[in-house]
């Protein structure tokens, strides 16, 4: 018996790992993922750059802190620097190092409704920049998601949230929240670039 | 105006190279590795308990008399003293010291416009302790310098509006621990990784990293449990790391139990996790297993763990990660490990998974010293294979 408990227990723990790794090989070919912050800085930027030397909240490399989604979303969107100004003046500014610097806000790394444009997709793809992340690239799939999130406006909430605060939670219910709250923007916005 | 544009200029092209070694110091700090423990050695070296070695219930860190003599006499190839400071000092009993210095060599091509990276660096200077304390009480912790090549004032001179919390100096564990004796039931609490999975002392392989126990991502908890030669058990509530800050914002709960198997050649076990941070809930299961065939002089190793994440907003997905392979032993001293790994971020989904494949070789040719080699492929699906090599050499004292 305690033979038979033994085979048991030995060639269960691969049945299961083979079990589990063919359930992960199988999947839908279309992306059915949500464009959105939430999901984008719990699935792939939390795990991916918020490591401990990088992007996490103590290190914050470069600025950056994509340990949350707040923190993440301000980063992406609303980084300033101190640059030079020779007519400084006023709120902002200060001396330093025998000339004036004023606070200006930073090109963010991304632009909203164009990706292309957006130096945070330009890392992902190393595209005329060093990759990010340096140590494992994220999927396709994930880059193509951040691309998509970026198409309908790089909004911080959810379509679903957004809608209803406009008071179009029967569109949003219905699917064409996403559609209404991004992608017209983003064709104007394309369209005028 | 022209002086404005130059200085505008010099400051973009500082900025730019300033981004580029940024990033190639970052890709080495990520690819670097920290020790942990050496899931290889248990059954292997004839132990069956990881705290036949380690002071920790569950293995890592400081060493117990039983793991230095062991290095000294079985796991090296040459014969020597494993004690602290190759037997130069005998510290009483109540008091166990130790350190650990590595040095690395990394070459690292992600198909990066710039090339590949190469980059000599210190991986890791640490100072580890032990003191016993009245009624089976002890207290335990380590002090070192953190694993990074650049001071975040220098890094980040002008645009501070998220405070660094980090410095330089690092305490990866630090808890008081109840246990009346090595086998038996415990009580820990305080800074470490809650026990689970192969516990691998190699942070970037995906059963870690994509798990929440990437490198400095001890979170704090109170562990209670018992460990056996037939099964341990470890349950483990856990908080985020309040103090530095690194790692998840989750709370929540671990569990590992573990049962020998095989007249103590193997072992399986059972492992789940739950925790609940600002918007999420992760709920993770697993399996982990380990088969050793003396007369092969090798071990099979495997994990697997399904991930649920529910997001408030946006809903569910879920997660499969998974490690298989072998440890090799093939002379004394010597182990090849090859692993593969698996990363699957929505098993719903195809395309988005990540693969890799790692050979380490690790040499321990005199107690005290570790010479370390390892190659690894990583296949983001999609994009482009990324190669590392990694070289390295340990002393601990």
């Amino acid at each position: 018996m305690r033979r038979l408990k033994n085979i048991i227990s030995s060639v269960s723990a691969p049945a299961v790992l083979a079990a589990v790794v063919m359930v992960s090989a199988c999947g839908r070919e279309d992306d059915t993922r949500p464009p959105e912050w939430d999901y984008i800085s719990a699935a792939v930027f939390q795990p991916n750059c918020a490591t401990a030397s990088c992007h996490s909240r103590a290190t914050a490399a470069a600025g950056l802190d994509f340990s949350d989604a707040d923190r993440g979303y301000t980063s992406l969107t609303g980084l300033w620097i101190w640059i030079v100004d020779p007519n400084a003046m006023g709120p902002g500014c200060r001396p330093h190092n025998g000339t004036d610097i004023c606070e200006r806000g930073d090109r963010p790394l991304v632009t909203p409704y164009v990706p292309s444009q957006s130096r945070l997709v330009n890392s992902l793809r190393a595209r005329g920049s060093s990759r990010m992340p340096p140590d494992r690239p994220l999927t396709e799939a994930d880059i193509a998601l951040v691309e998509r999130w970026i198409l309908n406006g790089a909004f911080r909430e959810p379509a679903l949230v957004r809608a209803r605060r406009d008071g179009g939670a029967a569109d949003a219910a219905d699917g064409t929240a996403d559609a209404d709250a991004g992608v017209g923007p983003a064709n104007d916005a394309q369209g005028g670039g | 105006m022209r002086k404005v544009e130059a200085n505008v200029n010099c400051l973009g092209m500082a900025l730019r190279f300033g981004l580029s070694l940024l990033m190639a110091l970052v890709a080495v700090v990520a690819t670097s590795r920290v020790a942990h423990a050496y899931a290889q050695w248990q059954f292997s070296s004839g132990t069956v308990r990881c705290n036949q070695c380690h002071y920790a219930p569950a293995g890592g860190g400081l060493l117990r008399g039983y793991g230095r003599d062991a290095n000294g006499e079985e796991l090296s190839t040459f014969e020597g003293d494993g004690s602290f400071l190759h037997g130069a000092v005998a510290l009483p009993s109540w008091l166990a010291l130790g350190a650990d210095i590595r040095g690395a060599f990394v070459a690292h091509n992600a198909q990066d416009p710039n090339g590949t990276k190469l980059a000599v660096f210190p991986m890791q200077f640490d100072l580890l302790g032990r003191v016993a304390l009245p009624f089976d009480i002890s207290f335990q912790a380590s002090a070192g310098i953190r694993g990074r090549v650049r001071d975040d004032s220098q890094e980040i001179p002008t645009q501070n509006y998220q405070p660094i919390t980090a410095s330089w100096l690092v305490s990866r564990e630090h808890f008081f621990m109840w246990q009346p004796a090595a086998v038996g039931p415990y009580v820990r609490l305080g800074r470490f990784f809650a026990p689970y999975g192969l516990r691998m002392a190699e942070h970037i392989l995906y059963v870690r990293r994509d798990l929440g126990f990437n490198q400095l991502m001890e979170s704090y908890n109170l562990s209670a449990g018992a460990v056996y030669d037939a099964w341990e058990l470890h349950v483990t509530g856990f908080l985020p790391d309040f103090a530095r800050h690194i790692g998840s914002d989750e709370g929540g709960v671990a569990a590992l139990f573990e049962r020998r198997i095989l007249n103590d050649h193997g072992s399986i076990g059972l492992q789940g996790k739950y925790g609940n941070g600002p918007g999420i809930e992760r709920t993770m299961a697993g399996v982990v297993g380990k088969l050793h065939m003396p007369s092969l002089r090798t071990m099979l190793l495997a994990e697997a763990n399904l991930v649920h994440q529910e997001l408030s907003v946006v809903g569910g997905s879920n997660q499969f990660v998974g490690a298989a392979g072998f440890a090799s032993f093939p002379t004394r001293g010597l182990v090849l490990t090859v692993l593969g790994e698996r990363n699957h971020q929505d098993i719903a989904i195809k395309g988005t998974a990540w693969n890799a494949g790692t050979v380490l070789l690790g040499w321990f040719p005199y107690p005290h010293f570790e010479v370390a080699a390892m190659g690894r492929l990583q296949f983001p699906e999609g994009q482009d294979t990324t190669q590392t090599f990694l070289f390295q050499i340990h002393y601990f004292l």
